[in-house]
């Protein structure tokens, strides 16, 4: 059982990395501002997705802790860009 | 036992995968910033939520404690954070002036209200103007009959 469980875990971690490549390829290629502010999103979510992953591989929680500040630290800058672009201010 | 929970667990880091899989075809085939945004705001996010929960059941296998809470602080700020974001980032694209693609369905609710409530807060203040200087005033006002038989106020055109 735990063979399959690491199995599922290397598989979801390597489609998670392959899907921040294929984001980062439409974050390139999109050329309207808020196309690119939601690929950026997405690929935040990803990189999240990969630390909570990373975190039952090397069963360590530290790897939680940090995905904790990221989301905390993704969801700032996101609100943040939305309102400095759309109202050509920080505050 | 344990294998039943790291059973369900892997049932939950599958369909978190799905579900990010998802919100990638949804960023790549979806038309319109809108309809995008709703993919990776709900689907895309939902991928980590269902993995929070894996890590709760890997967390509640052997009653690793600092795992579970860790598990279920993040559950929970991603249930408040991603819809959030997603609103801040959509309502900023229609004040930016991102155009949605309509196609079949020809409405624009949030254009109505704007002007709506713009039309009562111009109305507002020409009703306050109005009676500051009610002397200077008295004889350019017209009385409209409105056809659902209110009574509304304008000044006379020249």
């Amino acid at each position: 059982m735990i063979t399959i469980f690491t199995s599922v875990l290397y598989v979801a971690l390597a489609a998670h990395i392959v899907l921040i490549f294929l984001s980062l390829y439409y974050f390139w290629r999109r050329k309207e501002v808020f196309e690119r502010l939601i690929s950026a999103d997405l690929i935040t979510n990803y990189g999240l997705a990969m630390l909570v992953i990373l975190a039952l591989i090397v069963d360590n929680t530290l790897f939680l802790d940090v995905s904790l500040g990221l989301a905390a630290i993704g969801f700032i800058g996101v609100i943040a860009l939305a309102k400095y672009i759309a109202d050509q201010q920080m505050f | 036992m344990q294998s039943l929970f790291l059973l369900i667990a892997s049932l939950f880091i599958l369909a978190g995968t799905g579900l990010s899989i998802v919100g990638f075809l949804g960023l790549k085939w979806l038309p319109d910033v809108y309809s995008r945004l709703q993919a990776t705001g709900k689907v895309g996010v939902f991928g980590i939520i269902l993995l929070s929960v894996g890590v709760f059941t890997v967390g509640l296998q052997d009653l690793n404690w600092g795992m579970m809470s860790r598990a279920a602080i993040l559950f929970l700020f991603l249930l408040v954070v991603a819809p959030t974001a997603a609103h801040a980032i959509s309502s900023a694209a229609y004040r930016f002036g991102v155009e949605p693609e309509l196609g079949h369905s020809q409405r624009d609710d949030l254009a109505r209200d704007i002007r709506k409530a713009t039309e009562e807060m111009l109305a507002e203040l020409d009703k306050d103007s109005r009676e500051i200087n009610l002397d200077d005033t008295e004889g350019q006002v017209e009385k409209l009959d409105d056809s659902q038989g209110r009574v509304e106020e304008r000044p006379k055109t020249p």
